[in-house]
């Protein structure tokens, strides 16, 4: 108690209990000659810091996507990169260095194009460009990953032939039955290798299209004009798709 | 081999039959037609049966054509729509319409790919049986093998040997409007093939503008109709414009994709043609 009353109030808290530490006097020690610094490295270091890629967040991207990033710069300079993987890090290096690509162009290119590159980071894929039926095929012809379709119901792999199939025949239906001329998907691809896109059967938006408008057989759709034809897809499309169907009829 | 009107029902039905079998069979499919052949049957559906007149515009055009080489066509590169449309909702009471008139028929003339006879044949058959005769210039057959497994392989594609040449009037169609439309600046709403569509605030501008867009053309040798469409509305969809309007008190509709920046198509490009494996 006694020695409470001693503790001056300035120093010592009331609810600190524990003693402080006697810190060791300081030695005097002679000051050790400066580190000679590697101006070389340092240079490096920071030419790393400020080239390196970084998203909206200040969060350093990963090395295999920011090799995807090169690899998309390589290729708009009209360099075949098709059949180079990301993680192959020394081919990268050696086509940036042959085609004397600098890291700060790598890094303005990625600024520029930062909201297209991030939906890619973030969610691993990209809702891809509109492509008609034949510049579908055609893009499947080329693509090397897996193929999905989704159908309304499901999501199913189809190979290159089934999907062939499928686009055809809903192609024939679409112009076949409702006068289209042509239809247009918009398909989403992942870094990993998928590309998917909506195409309904062609008997379930048959269906759709009977119930919409009353009638028995999808022939008595001919009694309809385009117009009529056209906004009921819409429609039955947003709600087979729960939403925008990323494919659009051209009906004109 | 036994003809029926191709209705998807039908094909369906056909289709759903030989997989209940377990039955292989062959499949061909060209946009207007389909034709399934197996052990059980050979029928071939079409669309409608098209007059005589068609086919024969089509040999006289196809046979005309081969005389004169074209440039093979990337059809990945064809654009058949373009927009100026701001980002929202919008409206205009009155909106013009410029068609050029048999379009692919004119410019197949007027580049000399076919005489002035065959023209003459062509732009006196009914606009659908014209489109038909041109169109067929680009026919496309695929003939797919389907086993008792329901699996399916790809036998072959028939593509026709004049496919060129249709492309050909698309790409040149598109090089048109898409100066007719630089001739409209600001007043340039959106094209749609062989149509362009333009915003004026008054009767005497879009009658100017009118002018200008048919000097033009009369140079090019190109005839046009012209329109005023009324109750003309957008709507800004996330992926595409959905444009609503009356055309001699009919409604009309379109679906517009939006069309996407070169830098998104440079990096679509890359995934879609980059090594997986």
């Amino acid at each position: 108690m006694a020695n409470k009353k001693k503790t001056p109030k300035k120093s010592a808290p009331k609810k600190a209990v524990a003693k402080p530490k006697k810190t060791p006097p300081k030695k005097q020690t002679k000051k050790a000659p400066p580190v000679p610094v590697d101006t070389k490295k340092s240079k490096a270091g920071k030419v790393r810091g400020s080239t390196a890629i970084r998203d909206s967040k200040g969060r350093y991207v990963t090395k295999l996507f920011a090799n995807e990033v090169k690899l998309t710069l390589l290729a708009s300079k009209g360099i075949d990169v098709k059949k180079v993987h990301a993680d192959n890090f020394k081919k990268i290096d050696k086509l940036i260095k042959e085609n004397k690509v600098k890291p700060q162009e790598v890094k303005k290119y990625y600024e520029k194009r930062k909201f297209i590159f991030e939906e890619l980071n973030e969610k691993g894929e990209l809702k891809g460009t509109w492509k008609n039926s034949n510049q579908l095929q055609e893009a499947i012809e080329e693509y090397q990953g897996e193929i999905f379709i989704n159908n309304g119901n499901k999501t199913k792999k189809v190979t290159k032939d089934e999907a062939s199939l499928i686009i055809n025949r809903f192609k024939t239906s679409v112009v076949g039955s409702i006068n289209a001329q042509d239809f247009a998907v918009m398909p989403t691809l992942s870094l990993s290798g998928k590309m998917t896109f909506n195409i309904p059967s062609p008997t379930k938006l048959d269906k759709e299209l009977m119930k919409y408008f009353g009638i028995e057989d999808i022939e008595e759709l001919d009694e309809f004009e385009a117009a009529e034809i056209s906004e009921a897809l819409t429609s039955v499309l947003e709600s087979i798709y729960r939403g925008e169907p990323d494919l659009v009829l051209y009906i004109s | 081999m036994k003809k029926a009107i191709l209705t998807q029902e039908v094909l369906n039905q056909y289709i759903d039959l030989h997989k209940s079998l377990k039955m292989p069979y062959k499949l061909t499919l060209s946009t207007y037609t389909a034709r399934i052949i197996s052990n059980y049957c050979d029928i071939y559906f079409m669309k409608a049966e098209q007059p005589v007149r068609v086919f024969a515009a089509y040999n006289k055009v196809k046979l005309d054509c081969k005389k004169v080489p074209v440039a093979q066509i990337k059809t990945s590169t064809l654009q058949y729509y373009s927009t100026a449309f701001q980002h929202g909702d919008f409206y205009a009471d009155e909106i013009y319409n410029i068609d050029i008139k048999s379009a692919y028929a004119s410019i197949l003339y007027n580049d000399k790919l076919i005489s002035k006879k065959t023209y003459d044949y062509l732009i006196k058959l009914p606009k659908m049986e014209r489109l038909a005769s041109v169109g067929m210039l680009a026919s496309k057959k695929h003939h797919y093998e389907i086993d008792e497994k329901g699996e399916v392989t790809l036998d072959r594609i028939e593509r026709s040997e004049t496919s060129d040449y249709f492309f050909y009037c698309v790409k040149r169609t598109s090089e048109i409007i898409n100066h007719v439309s630089k001739h409209l600046g600001e007043a340039f709403l959106f094209s749609w093939v062989d149509g362009i569509y333009f915003y004026q605030n008054n009767e005497k501008a879009s009658i100017s503008a009118m002018k200008i867009i048919t000097d033009y053309l009369n140079e090019n040798n190109l005839k046009a109709s012209y329109d005023k469409l009324t109750e003309f509305e957008v709507k800004d969809k996330k992926e595409y414009y959905h444009c609503r309007f009356l055309k001699e008190g009919k409604l009309k509709y379109f679906n517009i994709p939006k069309i996407e920046s070169e830098t998104k198509n440079a990096i679509i490009n890359h995934l879609l043609t980059k090594s997986y494996n």
